[in-house]
């Protein structure tokens, strides 16, 4: 009984196994064929297209490969991608590092560092110490008298 | 400065329109950057207080920009795309008005006021159920202890009659150890300093991509720039605490550093990097000298971009591989080789690699704190190593080994993944001789 069920199962292999001799029954003749009847009536179809194509429907269909921004329009996508680069790269980091390299001299800086060395010149060429310990000149300060002062007291 | 702000509240008006929205923050951090030289001091008028205000208000216009282009998938596959630009935007108003206030009472009001966004933009765009319970955590987490600092607020204004920065630094008469601690708590959870760090990780790793790149990139800085202010007016206390402070910072940046080894999620071991990093500002902060201070701003201007740019390349994995697990997602090199340059250079500049300004930053802190005491140049080296462990384990997983059976469906950076990491990488390698003039 198995054996019956299963060598029903060795048809469809062995069909394929058959077929070769089947293979001799194909015409492979090149030749015009005189005494073909069939007559081919239906029109090939024209390539042409004739309605109008839809914009995104195109561009699915053609496949294009997204930037990142949106995978429904490609105009879209495009114009993200170019906005962004724009605007992020070329404007503030290229045109930013170029105004910070060479814009005006920033919290005084470079002025403070060209002072310091004229003052110094200034400084050893009149023989004065380059920081005087006093802020302001003593011949211009004026202390008050014993009188004035009194009884106050004065902690240092 | 009110016109950032107003252009900022226009931009409500180009919800719909994502391009738009981001080319305005473009335009307008261009004109930030770039148009108001000549009005005194840092660059800018006298709303803008110094020099690290500018530098954090221009951070947070950049990392929003950044965090929109990131999140287009929103636009085409998650719901409410204008509410998510309109959370951004706001986001972006109230921070620019915290950086730039020069009153107490008005930080606080914006720096509670963002809170908001970034709760809604975890609890609506985040991914996993457990996104509840996270935005929960973040919410109470800060505003529990960000109460104590409105009191301690009004407290200065009752003694002090007035709140503005410029006279808080005068008043510093008495050292009160309750004002100490009511000033300081909200921004040791908000940084987040070790023992108030637990809803850091939770949050970041149930957030969207954006919501993780504006939490890390600005939000947490938020807690060192509230710190840097308020410490004028309780300098005369920070002596008196400032063993306990620089232990907790010491020995919790090591912790978080070690924990962070131990970490299965990608997005939760840049968390605790987060953490470790922020272990660094709380130092600078402390120790209150002027290296320290120049450390604080650099660390948190180069971490803000860093940890951006990592959220991002983790984010990008996770949209292609569905899983952000360490173990599950390997050999990248082969499967995105574009990639693995980012990964490379954003995993090196956490680490502290130069030319990155981390390294500038970690100098800084390392010369103050060792200044404080010679031995904690054991515990910032540990916590230096166990960053370079954290981050070379976090490349080579993800980047080298044999194929995966996740490969199947990856593909490489497309082009605004890729124009978003050179933006992450290219304002961060030309920041080093900017940040370098900070201590002059």
């Amino acid at each position: 009984m198995a054996f019956v069920v299963r060598s029903g199962r060795l048809a469809g292999p062995l069909r394929n196994y058959l077929r070769p001799i089947a293979i001799g029954n194909r015409c492979i003749s090149t030749s015009k064929k005189k005494d073909e009847t069939a007559v081919v009536t239906e029109k090939i179809p024209s390539h042409k297209v004739t309605h109008d194509i839809d914009v995104a429907a195109a561009s699915a269909r053609k496949k294009w490969m997204t930037y990142g921004f949106t995978t429904q329009d490609e105009t879209e996508d495009v114009a993200l991608a170019h906005l962004f680069s724009l605007f992020g790269i070329t404007l503030c980091i290229v045109i930013g590092s170029l105004a910070y390299m060479y814009g005006p001299d920033h919290a005084l800086r470079d002025w403070s560092q060209r002072e310091a060395y004229l003052l110094v010149r200034e400084r050893e060429a009149k023989g004065l110490p380059l920081l005087d310990p006093n802020y302001v000149d003593e011949s211009t300060v004026v202390l008050p008298s014993e009188e004035d002062l009194g009884a106050y007291e004065i902690i240092i | 400065m009110l016109k950032f702000i107003l252009m900022g509240s226009c931009m409500t008006l180009f919800f719909s329109n994502w391009g738009v929205a981001v080319t305005l923050l473009f335009f307008m951090a261009f004109v930030f950057g770039v148009g108001m030289s000549g009005f005194g001091l840092g660059l800018v008028n006298l709303i803008q207080v110094d020099l690290m205000s500018y530098f954090l208000s221009y951070l947070s216009i950049w990392i929003l920009a950044m965090m929109i282009m990131m999140s287009f998938y929103v636009k085409d596959h998650k719901s409410f795309p204008e509410v998510f630009l309109g959370l951004g935007v706001g986001m972006l108003i109230f921070l620019l008005v915290s950086f730039g206030t020069s009153d107490l009472l008005m930080y606080y009001i914006a720096f509670e006021t963002t809170l908001i966004p970034i709760f809604l933009l975890v609890m609506g765009w985040g991914y996993q159920p457990e996104r509840i319970s996270a935005s929960y955590f973040l919410l109470f987490y800060t505003l529990a202890a960000s109460l104590p600092l409105l009191l301690g607020i009004l407290w200065v204004n009752f003694t002090d009659c007035s709140l503005d920065y410029f006279f808080l630094g005068q008043g510093a008469q008495f050292s009160n150890p309750i004002l100490f601690w009511l000033m300081l708590l909200a921004f040791l959870v908000k940084l987040p300093v070790y023992f108030g760090h637990l809803w850091l990780p939770k949050a970041h790793v149930e957030a969207p991509v954006a919501g993780s790149m504006i939490l890390a990139g600005v939000l947490l800085k938020l807690g060192g720039y509230g710190m840097v202010r308020v410490v004028p007016y309780i300098e005369l206390s920070l002596s008196e605490f400032s063993s306990f402070l620089m232990s907790v910072s010491l020995v919790g940046g090591v912790t978080a550093s070690v924990i962070c080894i131990r970490q299965t999620d990608c997005k939760s071991l840049v968390a605790y990097s987060s953490v470790a990093h922020m272990a660094l500002v709380l130092l600078g902060v402390v120790i209150n000298s002027s290296v320290g201070l120049a450390g604080v701003v650099t660390i948190m201007i180069s971490h803000g971009l860093c940890s951006s740019g990592l959220f991002s390349l983790v984010g990008m994995i996770y949209e292609r591989m569905g899983t952000r697990s360490i173990i599950l997602i390997r050999s990248l090199i082969t499967l995105a080789p574009l990639s693995t340059l980012w990964w490379f250079l954003f995993a090196i500049s956490n680490m502290a690699a130069p030319p990155s300004p981390n390294l500038l930053g970690e100098i800084y802190l390392f010369i103050s704190s060792i200044g404080w005491w010679g031995g904690s140049s054991l515990l910032v080296g540990g916590l230096s190593f166990m960053a370079g462990a954290y981050n070379l384990f976090l490349f080579v997983s993800t980047q080298h080994g044999t194929d995966s059976f996740l490969s199947n469906s990856m593909g490489d950076c497309s082009f605004r993944e890729h124009l978003v990491l050179f933006l992450h990488m290219a304002p961060f390698i030309l920041l080093f001789p900017v940040l370098s003039h900070l201590f002059l």
